[in-house]
C-alpha cells in the first residue's frame, strides 16, 4: 500500500514551467488501463496520481485532494461503488468529480454508479481521441477549489 | 189510669190484626180490553165474596170486582150458577171462562191458569160451638171437621194433621151453609171457613170462631189451563191499578162487603172497628184515638166489654204468633224489626233473637236493598203489595209477595207485612215457559230440517201424497197443491227402466215399505215438462199419532250419475296414459309393499311383464338389491311425505339395476297410496364410470408430463443461470484486452507516441476497425444473450427525445459522410419528453441509421419524427421515427427472415457489409421490451423504410 507514484512527463506541445492542469487521481487494478490513462491524461497536461485498489484510493483522495476521481468498479477486495459512497464520507471531497470509468456494460450499471456517488460514467473500452474531452466535461462542471 | 192504659194497648193490638186482615183481605189489581165478547163467570154461595141475592142476582166483591173489569174492556158477563164444585168442573172443560175466588196451589195450577194480582187474601179459621175448648190446632185432634170439598182449607188441614201426626176426621161438604148446620147440630165438632163467611154468618147458627186461624190463602180469578191468557191479563191490568187508586170501585166494593154486613152481626167493640174501617182502616192511629175516645166516654159499655176484649187480645196475640204465614212488623222510620211470629222464625231460619235485630232491608238481597229501601219509605199512609226476592239465613233465596200497611205498635209507627212465599209457583211458571220455548223450537227445528232437506221428502197416506217440502216440488217442477192429493204414481213414466209398471212396482214398494221394513231403490220420475230424472229412493213406515203414513225420500242422483260416467272414462284415460308413459310407474300400498297398479315401463326396466307383477309385494319378488336403501326412503316417506334418489333394484333375472327412484305418499281412492316412478339409469352410470376412469388416466399422465417438465424445467432454468453468469465473465473478460488494443491504436494513431510512416497508419486503421467490429460483435452477442434469457432489464426514465435523436445523428454522421450520402432529420416540434429507457433508445436509433448508412450508396438517409395519435388498444400517443434511405431495398422473399438473430440477408455481394447480423434482432426485442415496434417497408432496389414506434 501507499505505493503512489508521481509522474512528471512534460506533454508534447507544453513548454516547460506551464502550469498544470491540476491533479487526477486514477483507481485502477489493470496496470495497461492504468497505463493508457496516465498517458493519455499526461499528455493533455494533468498530474496523475495513481491507486491500485479501493483502500489506497481513498487514502490518497484524502490526503491529495486530487481535481478529478476516475475509479474503476471492478476491483479486488473493495469494489468501486464501495469505494464511491466511501469516499462521499469525506466533506473534503464534496466538489471533487468521481467518474467512474466500467467495461461493466450492464443494465442499471450507470444508475447504479451514480447512486453510489459518482459523478459521470465512462464506458470502456475507452475511445482515445475523445476521452479527454468527456472527463473535462466533468471537471468544467466541478466548481474550481483553490488550495491556500 | 192502669187500666186505661192497658186497654189502649189492646185496642191498637186490635186494631193491628184488624189492619193486617183487612190488607190481606184486600190486597191486589186491574184489567184491560178485549172485544165485545161474552165472559161465562161461574157463581157459588160463598158470601161475601161471591154468591146470589135474593133476586137471585149475582153479588160480591168478586162480581164487583169482575163487573168493572167487563164494563171497561166491552165484554158481556153471564154468570153460570152451581156449586162450588160444580163451578171447578165446569172450569176444567171449559164451558166457563171464570172463576172467581180460587185460592192458587200447585195441584190447581196444572188445571187451571190463574191471573197474576192476586184479588184477596183471606184467612181460614175453625169455627166451633161455644164452650167446645178449642184452642189450638192440637185440639183439633181425634175430632170430627166439616170442610168445603176441594178447597184450599181442606188441603191445608190435611197438611196439618199430617205435620203433626194427628188424626181427625175430615168431613168433606158442598159449601159453608152445610159446614155450619152440620156444627150447629152436632154432626160436626168443628167447621172451616174463610173469615169473611165466618164473621157473617157463625153467630147466626150460634158458633164462635177459635183461635185456630190460618192460611191467608191468597184468592184469584181462575181460567182454564188452555184458554188465552188475555182476559186474565186484562184482569191483572186493571187490579194493579185499583188497588192503587184508594178511591177504586175495588176499595169501595170491600168497604161495602166486609163493613156493613158484618157491623150487623158481630159485637160492639168489632162495631167500632168496622167503623173505623169505613173511613179508613189505613189510618190506625186514627182509629185508635177514636176508639179510645170513644172507651172513655162509654166507660160503662167498656166494663161490659172489658172481658170480651181480653179475649181478643189473647187471641189475637196467638193469630200473629201462631199464624202459618210469616209475618214481621217494623219500624217505619228506621225500619228497625218490632217482631216476627214463629212462622217467619220458622221459615226464615232466623232465631227470634236475630231477628229482632235485623233491620227491613237485611231480608233482601245486595242488589235489591237500595230499591226497598227507596219504595219502604215512600208507604206511608197506604197499603203496599209487591213481589221481592228475600234471603234467609241459609243464604236460600225465595220469592215473596208483600203485603203491608201502617200500624202503631206500642206507640210507634210502624208497618206490618205479610209475606206469602210464592217460589215454587214462581219455578214452576218458568219451567213451564222453558218447556214451551223448547218444544216450540224443536217444532221449528223440525220442520226447518224437513223444508230445507236437500232431497225431496213426500209423505203418502194410503195411496196419495199428503205433504212434501218445498225440495220435492222444485224436483217435480209442480205446485204444492198439484203434489199434495196427488196419487202414488203421477210423477213417474208409465213404466220403469227395468220394465216394469211404475204404478205396480210403486204399489208394491209402500206395501213392502209397510210390512218388512224401509226400502231402497232407484226409480225413474217425470217432470211437469216432460223432462225425466233417475233418483234414488228411500221408503220408510212412519207412526204419527193413530196414523201410519210412509215417508218417501228422493235423491236426484241425475248428476251423480253423469259424474260417476265420467269418472270412469277419465279413469280408462288416466289407465291408458299410465301405461304409455316411458317413465317405470307404480302405486303400491306403503302397508305392505303390494304392488296395485304397474305400468309397462316398470315392469320392463325390471325385466317383468307388468301384469306378473302386480298383486305380488316388493319384498316376495326381492325387488331391492339394498334393504337399506329402502329404509332410507321408508324413512324419507315418513318425515316429508317423498323421496328421490339412486337405488339399486333387482331384475327378474337377478341382475342389479341401477335406478333414479321417486317416491311420495299420494292418497288414492280414499287410502294412502305410495306413487313410484323409477328410470333406468345403468346406462348412464356405465358411461359414467367410462368417463370417470379416462379421467383418473388423463390426469396421471398430465401429473406425470408436469413432473418430467419440472424437471426439465429446472435444469433448463440452472443451465441459463450458469449460460448468464458465463456471458457476465466473459463480456468483461473480453473487452479487457480490447480496452487495450483499442486505447493504444488509438493514442498511436492520434501520434501522441510519435510520428507514424503512412503505411504503420494504414496498418494500425486496419487494427482498430477489426478490433472495434470484435467488440460490437461481443456487445451483441451479450445483448441478444441477456434478451433470450430475459435477463435484458429496461430502466424507464422520461429523458429529452429530441436531444438523444440529435446525439444519434451527431454519431451516424461521420459515416455518412464519408460515403457521400446526405443525412437529413425532421423531428416536429411536438416530440419533446419520452419515458423509456434513453440508453436502449439511441441503440435502436443508432443501429437502424447505420444500417440505412450501410447499405446505402447513392443517395441519402431521411430521419422523420413526429408524435402520432394513440393506435388502435391504447390510450398512448405514439412518438414515431421513420428512417428512410435510398439503398438496395430487400427483396419480398427475404422479408420473414429480416428480424432473425444471424442472418444478415444475402445482398449478392457477399459479406460486402459488415454486421454481427444480430442487430435487427435486437432492436426488434428491444422495442417489444419498451412497449413498441419496429416496422419494415421496402422495394428491392429502391430503399427501405424502417419506422420504429414507442408509446409516448
Amino acid at each position: 500500500m501507499g505505493r503512489g507514484k508521481r509522474f512528471h512527463v512534460f506533454p508534447a506541445g507544453l513548454r516547460k514551467g506551464e502550469i498544470m492542469k491540476g491533479k487526477v487521481l486514477l483507481i485502477e487494478d489493470n496496470e495497461q488501463n492504468r497505463y493508457l490513462m496516465n498517458f493519455l491524461l499526461e499528455k493533455h497536461g494533468y498530474l496523475v496520481i495513481e491507486a491500485f485498489d479501493g483502500p489506497q484510493g481513498v487514502k490518497l483522495a484524502a490526503d491529495e485532494l486530487p481535481r478529478l476521481i476516475l475509479l474503476d468498479i471492478q476491483l479486488p477486495t473493495m469494489d468501486g461503488y464501495a469505494v464511491a459512497r466511501e469516499l462521499r464520507k469525506n466533506p473534503a471531497l464534496d466538489h471533487v468529480p468521481i467518474v467512474a470509468v466500467t467495461s461493466y456494460a450492464m443494465a442499471g450499471d450507470r444508475e447504479k454508479a451514480l447512486e453510489a456517488g459518482c459523478t459521470g460514467y465512462i464506458e470502456k473500452p475507452i475511445k482515445p481521441a475523445t476521452f479527454i474531452d468527456q472527463i473535462e466535461q466533468y471537471v468544467d462542471n466541478a466548481p474550481r477549489e483553490r488550495r491556500p | 189510669m192502669q187500666k186505661v192504659k192497658d186497654t189502649a194497648w189492646v185496642h191498637k193490638i186490635c186494631a193491628i190484626f184488624l189492619a193486617a186482615l183487612w190488607m190481606v183481605a184486600v190486597l191486589p189489581a186491574s184489567w184491560a180490553s178485549a172485544d165485545s165478547r161474552t165472559i161465562k163467570v161461574g157463581v157459588y154461595e160463598n158470601p161475601p165474596k161471591v154468591f146470589s141475592e135474593k133476586s137471585g142476582r149475582p153479588a160480591g166483591i168478586f162480581i164487583d170486582i169482575i163487573e168493572q173489569i167487563a164494563k171497561a174492556e166491552g165484554w158481556k158477563i153471564a154468570y153460570v150458577k152451581g156449586t162450588w164444585q160444580q163451578g171447578l168442573d165446569r172450569l176444567a172443560r171449559g164451558r166457563i171462562d171464570l172463576m172467581p175466588d180460587v185460592a192458587y196451589t200447585a195441584q190447581r195450577e196444572a188445571l187451571y191458569s190463574f191471573n197474576k194480582v192476586p184479588v184477596l187474601s183471606v184467612w181460614s179459621q175453625v169455627y166451633a160451638r161455644k164452650g167446645s175448648h178449642i184452642r189450638t190446632i192440637l185440639d183439633l185432634k181425634g175430632k170430627r171437621v166439616a170442610v168445603l170439598a176441594q178447597s184450599i182449607q181442606l188441603q191445608t188441614l190435611k197438611t196439618l194433621a199430617g205435620g203433626f201426626d194427628m188424626h181427625l176426621t175430615l168431613i168433606p161438604v158442598a159449601d159453608y151453609q152445610t159446614e155450619f148446620e152440620m156444627v150447629a147440630d152436632g154432626r160436626a165438632d168443628a167447621g172451616v171457613t174463610n173469615r169473611f163467611y165466618g164473621l157473617m154468618k157463625a153467630r147466626a147458627y150460634g158458633l164462635v170462631g177459635t183461635p185456630v186461624i190460618f192460611d191467608p190463602a191468597p184468592f184469584f180469578f181462575a181460567a182454564p189451563r188452555n184458554a188465552p191468557r188475555d182476559v186474565l191479563d186484562a184482569i191483572d191490568r186493571h187490579l194493579a191499578g185499583m188497588k192503587a187508586d184508594p178511591q177504586s170501585a175495588y176499595y169501595a166494593s170491600l168497604r161495602r162487603w166486609t163493613s156493613e154486613k158484618v157491623r150487623f152481626d158481630i159485637p160492639e167493640w168489632l162495631k167500632l172497628t168496622g167503623l173505623l174501617m169505613s173511613f179508613s182502616l189505613l189510618a190506625s192511629l186514627g182509629a185508635v184515638a177514636v176508639f179510645s175516645r170513644r172507651v172513655r166516654q162509654r166507660t160503662g159499655e167498656l166494663d161490659r166489654i172489658n172481658e170480651s176484649l181480653r179475649e181478643e187480645e189473647r187471641r189475637y196475640r196467638l193469630l200473629f204468633e201462631h199464624n202459618p204465614v210469616p209475618m214481621l212488623i217494623y219500624q217505619r222510620e228506621t225500619f228497625k224489626m218490632l217482631a216476627v211470629n214463629e212462622a217467619f222464625v220458622h221459615h226464615y231460619g232466623y232465631s227470634r233473637e236475630e231477628a229482632l235485630a235485623l233491620v227491613l232491608m237485611d231480608l233482601y238481597p245486595e242488589e235489591d236493598k237500595e230499591r226497598i229501601a227507596k219504595v219502604a219509605s215512600g208507604l206511608k199512609g197506604r197499603a203496599y203489595v209487591g213481589e221481592w226476592r228475600h234471603r234467609k239465613a241459609d243464604g236460600t233465596m225465595i220469592t215473596i209477595v208483600a203485603q203491608s200497611d201502617d200500624i202503631t205498635f206500642w206507640s210507634t209507627a210502624a208497618r206490618i207485612a205479610v209475606l206469602t212465599d210464592v217460589t215454587d209457583r214462581k219455578r214452576l211458571e218458568s219451567e213451564q215457559k222453558l218447556i214451551e220455548k223448547a218444544l216450540r223450537k224443536s217444532e221449528l227445528r223440525h220442520r226447518i230440517l224437513f223444508e230445507t232437506a236437500n232431497d225431496g221428502i213426500l209423505l203418502i197416506s194410503g195411496e196419495r201424497f199428503i205433504d212434501c217440502n218445498a225440495r220435492a216440488l222444485t224436483m217435480f217442477g209442480r205446485d204444492r197443491d198439484r203434489v199434495v192429493g196427488a196419487p202414488l204414481h203421477r210423477f213417474s213414466p208409465l213404466v220403469q227402466p227395468d220394465g216394469q209398471n211404475s204404478e205396480q212396482k210403486a204399489r208394491e214398494k209402500i206395501a213392502q215399505a209397510l210390512s218388512e221394513g224401509p226400502q231402497f231403490f232407484e226409480w225413474e220420475h217425470t217432470k211437469a215438462d216432460g223432462g225425466r230424472f233417475l233418483a234414488e229412493v228411500s221408503l220408510n213406515r212412519l207412526e204419527l199419532g193413530e196414523e201410519t203414513l210412509v215417508q218417501v225420500v228422493v235423491r236426484d242422483v241425475t248428476e251423480r250419475k253423469l259424474a260417476e260416467a265420467e269418472l270412469r272414462e277419465s279413469s280408462e284415460r288416466f289407465e291408458a296414459i299410465f301405461d304409455m308413459l316411458p317413465l317405470g310407474v307404480c302405486i303400491s300400498r306403503p302397508e305392505d309393499g303390494a304392488l296395485l297398479h304397474v305400468n309397462h315401463s316398470f315392469g320392463a326396466v325390471l325385466g317383468y311383464v307388468s301384469e306378473e307383477m302386480v298383486g305380488q309385494t316388493s319384498p316376495g319378488l326381492g325387488l331391492w338389491c339394498n334393504y337399506e336403501e329402502r329404509d332410507q326412503m321408508i324413512e324419507a316417506l315418513r318425515e316429508k311425505g317423498q323421496y328421490c334418489g339412486e337405488v339399486m333394484l333387482r331384475g327378474k333375472d337377478g341382475a342389479s339395476i341401477a335406478v333414479n327412484l321417486c317416491s311420495k305418499l299420494i292418497p288414492l281412492d280414499g287410502f294412502k297410496r305410495m306413487l313410484v316412478v323409477i328410470e333406468d339409469i345403468s346406462d348412464r352410470k356405465r358411461s359414467e364410470l367410462a368417463i370417470r376412469e379416462l379421467n383418473a388416466g388423463l390426469e396421471r399422465r398430465v401429473a406425470e408430463r408436469t413432473a418430467q417438465l419440472a424437471v426439465a424445467r429446472d435444469r433448463a432454468e440452472a443451465a441459463d443461470r450458469l449460460k448468464s453468469a458465463f456471458l457476465a465473465t466473459m463480456s468483461h473478460e473480453l473487452r479487457t484486452p480490447l480496452n487495450s488494443i483499442i486505447g493504444f491504436t488509438g493514442v498511436i494513431l492520434m501520434g501522441l507516441a510519435g510520428p507514424l510512416s503512412e503505411e504503420q497508419r494504414k496498418q494500425l486503421e486496419m487494427v482498430e476497425k477489426s478490433s472495434s467490429h470484435l467488440l460490437s460483435l461481443i456487445n451483441d452477442v451479450l445483448d441478444i444473450s441477456k434478451i433470450e434469457a430475459g435477463q435484458l432489464e429496461v430502466g424507464i426514465k422520461p429523458f429529452a427525445v429530441r436531444t438523444s435523436i440529435e446525439n444519434v445523428l451527431g454519431i451516424a454522421r461521420p459515416l455518412a459522410e464519408k460515403k457521400g450520402l446526405s443525412l437529413r432529420a425532421q423531428i416536429s416540434p411536438e416530440v419533446d419528453m419520452l419515458s423509456s429507457d434513453s440508453r436502449r433508445f439511441e441503440q435502436v436509433l443508432l443501429n437502424l441509421l447505420n444500417n440505412a448508412v450501410k447499405f446505402t450508396d447513392r443517395g441519402g438517409v431521411r430521419l422523420d419524427a413526429r408524435l402520432d395519435h394513440a393506435p388502435p388498444g391504447s390510450s398512448r400517443p405514439e412518438i414515431r421515427i421513420a428512417i428512410a434511405d435510398t439503398g438496395i431495398g430487400i427483396r419480398p422473399e427475404d422479408f420473414d427472415a429480416l428480424f432473425l438473430p444471424f442472418r444478415q440477408i444475402d445482398t449478392g455481394l457477399s459479406r460486402q457489409h459488415e454486421g454481427t447480423g444480430l442487430g435487427l434482432a435486437i432492436c426488434r426485442r428491444i422495442a417489444e421490451l419498451l412497449g413498441g415496434t419496429i416496422e419494415a417497408e421496402s422495394k428491392w432496389g429502391e430503399g427501405s423504410v424502417f419506422t420504429f414506434s414507442l408509446p409516448a
